[in-house]
Formats: C-alpha cells, sequence, structure tokens
C-alpha cells in the first residue's frame, strides 16, 4: 500500500477522534477503481480490512471512480 | 480561405448530442470543419488513424477508456495533434492529468461557444489553452496551497478537499450537489462534513461558516 501511494502524486491520511468515534480517512488522487468490481480480483485486502472494522462495529467505504482517485473511510466508535 | 489553414476538428465524446451540437455550431465557421465524431475511445483511434484532424476536442468521463487515455493514444499515433479537454471535470487534478497526457487545453462544458473558437484556434496553432473558468480553479488551487507542506500532525487544519467542500457548503449547496460536482459519493461528502465538525469544533454550517471566513476562507462579503 505504502509503494502504490509513493507513485501518486497526492494522499492524504487523517486519523480524527470526537466523543463518539474515530474515523480514518485515506484519499489519492491516483488511478481509481471500480467499486464494484473488487468482489473478483482483490486478493482479500479490502474485504479483510472490512471484516476488522466490522469486528469493532465500525464502518468502511470505498469511494472510487477510474482516473478520480480513491477515498476509504472507516469510521469506528468509541463506545 | 487557403486550403492548409482549414482546421479539421474531431469531437469525442460519449454523449452524441454533444457531438451533434458542435458539428450544428461548427458548420457556420470558415476556418474550422467538422471533421467528425467519436463515442469512444476506440473510435477516436480509429478515426484519427485514418482522417487528417489537427484538434481534438476530447471529453474526460467516458466509459470505455477515459479522455486522458484517449489523449495519450492520439498523442502516440499523431504527435502533432492538438487535445482540447472539453469537459464538465472542474477538479485540479483531472486538469493536471489532462495536461501530462499530453492536452494542449482544457475548457469547461459550460463555457460559451466562442471561447470554444478560440480554443480550437489557439491550441491549432500549437499553443496552450487554458478555460477562463480554469484559470479561475488554479489560481484559487494555488492560493489555498500556499503553505509548502500539508503534513501536520496533532493541528487541527483542513485538507485541500475539505476547504473545498467548505467553499461549497457557504455557496448553499447540498450534499448531493457537492457529490456531484466534486465526482465523490454522498456519504463521503456526509464524511468530510462530519470531520470538518469535529477538527473545526463547530457543531452547525453556521459554526463552520464562521471558521471559513476566520481563516480566510471565504469572503465575508462576496461580490
Amino acid at each position: 500500500m505504502q509503494l502504490n501511494m509513493l507513485r501518486r502524486s497526492l494522499f492524504t491520511v487523517q486519523l480524527i477522534k470526537s466523543e463518539k468515534e474515530v474515523t480514518l480517512m485515506v484519499e489519492d488522487n491516483g488511478h481509481g477503481f471500480n467499486v464494484n468490481d473488487t468482489g473478483t480480483n482483490n486478493g482479500g485486502g479490502i474485504g479483510n480490512i472490512k471484516s476488522r472494522v466490522e469486528n469493532l462495529n465500525g464502518s468502511m467505504y470505498v469511494d472510487s471512480l477510474i482516473d478520480r482517485g480513491t477515498i476509504v473511510s472507516i469510521v469506528i466508535p468509541l463506545k | 480561405m487557403s486550403q492548409e489553414k482549414i482546421i479539421k476538428v474531431l469531437v469525442v465524446d460519449d454523449h452524441q448530442l454533444i457531438i451533434d451540437g458542435l458539428k450544428s455550431l461548427l458548420q457556420d465557421e470558415p476556418d474550422i470543419v467538422f471533421a467528425g465524431g467519436a463515442n469512444s475511445m476506440q473510435e477516436a483511434i480509429d478515426f484519427v488513424s485514418n482522417n487528417p484532424v489537427q484538434v481534438v476536442l476530447a471529453d474526460i468521463s467516458m466509459p470505455e477508456g477515459s479522455g486522458i487515455e484517449t489523449t495519450r493514444s492520439l498523442k502516440e499515433i499523431q504527435p502533432d495533434i492538438q487535445i482540447l479537454a472539453l469537459t464538465m471535470h472542474e477538479d485540479i487534478n483531472m486538469i493536471r492529468k489532462m495536461v501530462e497526457a499530453g492536452a494542449s487545453g482544457y475548457i469547461l462544458k459550460r463555457t460559451n461557444m466562442n471561447e470554444v473558437l478560440e480554443a480550437i484556434r489557439i491550441v491549432a496553432k500549437g499553443e496552450k489553452y487554458l478555460g477562463r473558468d480554469v484559470q479561475e480553479i488554479l489560481l484559487n488551487n494555488m492560493s489555498q496551497s500556499a503553505t509548502p507542506s500539508e503534513l501536520t500532525v496533532g493541528q487541527s487544519v483542513l485538507t485541500q478537499r475539505e476547504k473545498e467542500i467548505l467553499i461549497l457548503i457557504a455557496n448553499e449547496m447540498q450534499n448531493d450537489e457537492i457529490a456531484e460536482k466534486l465526482f465523490i459519493s454522498e456519504r463521503t461528502v456526509e464524511t468530510h462534513r462530519h470531520n470538518m465538525f469535529t477538527k473545526t469544533k463547530t457543531k452547525s454550517i453556521v459554526g463552520l461558516i464562521k471558521y471559513a471566513i476566520a481563516n480566510g476562507l471565504i469572503d465575508e462579503n462576496p461580490g
């Protein structure tokens, strides 16, 4: 993931804690991908993270578009 | 007008209506000829491989090969060809990617026909053209990213994207409108909005707007 990100010209990682939750937001302006295609050839990466997030009662959302880049948001409740 | 000064234009857009509209608008121009239309990258490649074209008006969002890929491919086939992006994308990253791919110009679909004609004539001469709206986007972006590094730890600052969204919120745009404008999902806009409340320690849009004014992101007295 780090290597992939180094190829992008811009990426942002934010970890934001509020009273009720922690939000991790990762954005890049890379190639992007079709979110609907990830079920077949993702190597389990996204599914793996999603199941870990769900184990913490959190939610994960992947927003990506070809040529626009990708934004991944993970929200984990603190209580 | 001598034959060599006629600019042959190919219009690449997945929406046929755009192609038909430009065809009709270009027909009155003495120095510009509508050479053809293509609905996809492949059609554009086929056309350019078989027909002389000086300028390509290229959309960016197309289902089978984006305008960025199309630009790269066409420049490979015919390095002299001039690509002019004609798009609704106002994202600075899109502008940069098109220019990096080899585009000579970038104009927005909300521009008027006079600017399209001016842009075609300028890029046909081998010069560069950025639409007036595009120049404004670039200037705004430059002024917003004046700090050399955005790397901040333990400091509540807004990212470039959040500032962009905050300005749109201040312009009374709803989540769905912001999502459409920035080509992101409504859910991501909502997450950004929520993060901005946390980072700026505000609880409402009014609080966010006050923050934006206090930090010079928006003008207190626009106009």
